[in-house]
């Protein structure tokens, strides 16, 4: 065996080695790629199924079917804070007036997920126990408004002045490859439930 | 030595329709992404508008009686944001950066800038698509929201009628 082979064989180690190594990153590249994409979708997903819901619930505020069991939307909204809210609808088109209720749990209530920020978003009606999934949702903040459009201060001792609110939401992914975390907001700036202006 | 070149062009090549995977994937993922933000402003915009008087005459007080009681479409005076009816918002363009709308209420609000073009108009019930000529107890608003960061064109409409209750 000559030095020229000696050197093929060593060429071809190298460029083999090369070559693996290209493989090797390009497999790992596909997985996290796969990996996050699917997460994001996901997360996209689980937004828009949070929005429908909220959208669905918070226009309902202080409507009934029969209105002669709530002649008064005034007393729709019975508390409201920046992470929860409490408010009167006929949430099953039934003619009976239910109490909803939105809560955002605390991140310290999903300590087993490996997101360290995610949080449960409960819905209760009347006095069910609360009811929820874990989406992703890190962040649900509410900002209420007066008829003139000014942002009315925390605490709200008067719920009646509500007459618009704002509605931020921040979803994202329970678990994630390398702890990179996909984000997905939304913002309903205003969110006018026709009843509340019924005054 | 050619084999080894061609096995390189060959790795090359599916090198980059890996890549060029990844990226597609990537650039629908971000479309979708200014698609719920997209859509998010124009329910905003469309909340707002129906929170407002059906029409000027009706804003403050009064009731109109015939449809010849009402306005023209347009603003009356006002200044976004401070209309108070829904025709209003007829022909209302800006941009989301625009920090000389009131309260800056738009200003990085959003990652990506947003264009939106608002239109109004009276509608026939029995044909809903196309504005009307004359008056009638319906108005119909489209909002058009565009951004350079995206190709795609959001709009959103919804009608808004009059009622009085005696």
């Amino acid at each position: 065996m000559g030095f020229s082979t000696l050197i093929d064989i060593l060429g071809s180690i190298m460029i083999g080695g090369i070559l693996l190594m290209i493989l090797l990153r390009l497999n790992d590249s596909a997985v996290q790629n796969s990996f996050q994409y699917n997460c994001e979708a996901i997360t996209q997903r689980n937004l828009v199924e949070i929005v429908q819901l909220l959208e669905h619930d918070f226009r309902k505020i202080g409507f009934c079917k029969d209105w002669n069991n709530f002649p008064d939307p005034t007393k729709a909204i019975i508390a409201a804070d920046s992470t929860t809210i409490t408010f009167l609808c006929d949430v099953d088109s039934d003619k009976d007036m239910d109490t909803l209720r939105y809560i955002l749990g605390s991140s310290d209530e999903l300590l087993q997920t490996p997101n360290p920020n995610d949080k449960m978003l409960y819905r209760q009606v009347n006095n069910e126990p609360l009811g929820g999934a874990n989406l992703g949702v890190t962040q649900f903040k509410l900002t209420y408004f007066d008829s003139f459009g000014v942002e009315i201060p925390f605490p709200i001792l008067t719920p009646s002045e509500i007459y618009t609110m704002q509605i931020d939401l921040v979803v994202e992914d329970v678990v994630a490859y390398n702890q990179e975390y996909n984000r997905v907001f939304w913002r309903q700036i205003r969110l006018a439930a026709r009843n509340l202006g019924n005054r | 030595m050619l084999l080894t070149l061609s096995a390189l062009v060959l790795l090359s090549l599916v090198v980059l329709r890996v890549l060029n995977g990844f990226l597609n994937t990537n650039s629908i993922l971000m479309e979708t992404k200014f698609g719920v933000l997209g859509v998010s402003l124009a329910t905003s915009i469309l909340e707002e508008a129906m929170g407002k008087a059906f029409d000027e005459t009706t804003a403050n007080s009064g009731v109109a009686y015939a449809t010849t009681d009402l306005s023209s479409i347009g603003s009356d005076g006002e200044i976004y944001p401070n209309f108070d009816d829904f025709d209003d918002f007829n022909n209302l363009n800006f941009s989301t950066y625009d920090t000389t709308i009131e309260s800056n209420r738009f200003a990085k609000m959003y990652s990506a800038e947003y264009l939106v073009n608002c239109t109004v108009g009276y509608i026939n019930p029995a044909s809903p698509n196309q504005f009307s000529a004359s008056k009638t107890w319906h108005k119909k608003i489209t909002v058009q929201i565009t951004t350079p960061s995206s190709k795609d064109t959001i709009s959103m409409s919804t009608v808004y009628s009059y009622f009085y209750y005696r």
